[in-house]
């Protein structure tokens, strides 16, 4: 490596850190001369004191887990129904060709307009919200697996065949291995999609669960704790983003 | 022509068991069968109210992907022509891409007010991200060598622009818009769901508090026919003008 792109690196990163101390001062500066109302946007400070208060609130241990409960439910039955779904379509050609352009137009539907029926259909309380982050997660799995499957390059299939791989050795030792990252990708579309998903049903309708707390907060014009909420769930989103590309980097051969 | 039959047939299937369903096996309060659902929607568009609630809703939506297009690539342009600035502010806008935008949908309503111009903001903040990644990303796939050869052979900085980034920027652009149509759609339906005085939204909302399945679905029916629609009308126009890129591999 030369020095050059290091230079440029390390320049970069200097005008990120600069981009967000930036914005910081900004809302700070804003926020403490009183140019902007704090019903409409409050300072940092009043937002880290209403996270702590938040924290030790204790509905706080309660919504995560009606959230988090609603939201692994979902996303497991997405996960299932989608690789089954996906993987038997790939498996045949003509079914591809007749299902694969079905899922892809009815993944172009805004899902969230079914909402009001599954609320007529399960009620206001986390079923409805299950069936709205599966539909959502179940089409980018589905549509990846098939994606990943179909495109195994030929010539692997035919080399182990060739040298005498049965029905079970070809789809562990082949096609699962090449089909992966595409599918990952997949799964990893549906996660952020079905946690998006499920927040937007709870802020839609329901009685508990952080969405519900964060569209409460909306409407009741506490600004100051929405937007702690609203911190509390974004970090948690970019935990979680960070842990799904360290196992990512680490799954893909060097 | 057999796998465009099978297709019909699959949903003609769904149809059937819809209907056998709704007809004799679930509460009609909840759920309509698709022969009344389809033989409402006459009677319902004919309703001047809901009529101008599918103009609204259309009128917020155009207005909010173009906002998203004009504003995408204006974004795009600079921060993926330059090494530097590609670098820079790249990863931000990655960073604020992965915030779930549902979570600040109050605060669009606390600055844009209950009426259309909070669903053309929400609309358009979901819009503009696939439009700005898929262009940066065909700005940055221009090959080094295309351009260092037309260089060479005496190409004035217009011509490179207009002879072999800009074919790459439309490529990213189309490709992009498609994604972006759908995600607009999304949020403008996401914000008039969540509070509205008009629009598609409001009926449905208006429609599901009165326990009028067969409406609902009807206007849901046809928005969703509507979304397949406009997404094979983009696909097509990405289709081409991303030609040349899948003949080139």
């Amino acid at each position: 490596m030369t020095v050059q792109p290091l230079v440029r690196d390390s320049r970069s990163r200097a005008i990120q850190i600069a981009f967000f101390v930036l914005v910081l001062a900004g809302w700070w500066t804003m926020t403490g001369l009183h140019r902007i109302s704090p019903l409409f946007l409050p300072g940092p400070v009043a937002v880290a004191q209403q996270i702590g208060r938040i924290a030790h609130a204790p509905t706080l241990a309660l919504d995560i887990f009606y959230t988090m409960g609603t939201f692994v439910v979902a996303y497991t039955l997405a996960v299932v129904t989608g690789l089954v779904a996906g993987y038997v379509v790939s498996t045949r050609r003509f079914l591809t060709r007749v299902y694969e352009p079905l899922l892809a137009s009815l993944y172009a539907i805004p899902i969230v307009v079914f909402f009001p029926t599954f609320i007529l259909f399960f009620g206001t309380g986390p079923n409805s919200k299950i069936a709205l982050g599966a539909l959502y997660a179940f089409f980018p799995i589905a549509l990846n697996t098939i994606a990943g499957f179909t495109q195994v390059d030929y010539r692997l299939i035919a080399a182990a065949r060739s040298m005498g791989a049965n029905d079970k050795q070809l789809l562990h030792r082949v096609l699962i291995p090449a089909a992966f990252p595409i599918v990952a990708t997949g799964m990893r579309i549906a996660f952020i999609a079905c946690f998006a998903s499920i927040l937007a049903g709870e802020m839609i309708a329901s009685d508990h669960g952080l969405g519900h707390q964060i569209a409460q907060a909306g409407q009741m014009m506490e600004i100051g704790r929405m937007f702690g909420y609203v911190t509390l769930v974004v970090l948690a989103a970019f935990a979680f983003n960070f842990g799904v590309s360290a196992l990512e980097a680490r799954r893909r051969p060097a | 022509m057999k796998v465009f039959s099978a297709q019909v047939a699959s949903i003609a299937v769904l149809l059937l068991i819809w209907e056998v369903a709704a007809r004799w096996f679930i509460d009609p309060q909840f759920i309509s069968p698709p022969s009344k659902v389809f033989a409402a929607i006459p009677a319902l568009f004919g309703d001047p109210q809901v009529a101008r609630a599918v103009g609204t809703s259309f009128v917020e939506l155009a207005v909010a992907f173009a906002i998203a297009v004009v504003a995408g690539v204006a974004i795009a342009l600079p921060v993926g022509l330059s090494t530097l600035t590609y670098k820079s502010a790249f990863p931000i806008i990655l960073l604020i891409y992965a915030i779930p935008q549902i979570t600040i949908l109050p605060l669009f309503i606390l600055y844009f007010g209950l009426g259309p111009p909070s669903k053309i903001a929400f609309g358009a903040s979901h819009g503009i991200f696939p439009i700005m990644l898929n262009v940066i990303a065909g700005i940055r796939s221009v090959r080094p060598i295309y351009l260092a050869c037309a260089r060479s052979m005496g190409a004035s900085w217009l011509q490179i622009v207009r002879r072999i980034v800009l074919p790459y920027v439309l490529a990213g652009l189309f490709a992009g818009m498609r994604l972006a149509m759908s995600v607009t759609l999304l949020g403008v339906m996401l914000a008039e769901l969540y509070v509205s005085t008009s629009g598609i939204g409001y009926f449905t909302q208006r429609f599901s508090n009165e326990f009028d399945a067969t409406n609902l679905l009807a206007l849901i029916t046809v928005l969703a026919i509507m979304a397949v629609v406009l997404n094979e009308a983009v696909r097509r126009l990405e289709a081409r003008f991303g030609r040349w890129r899948r003949a080139q591999r």
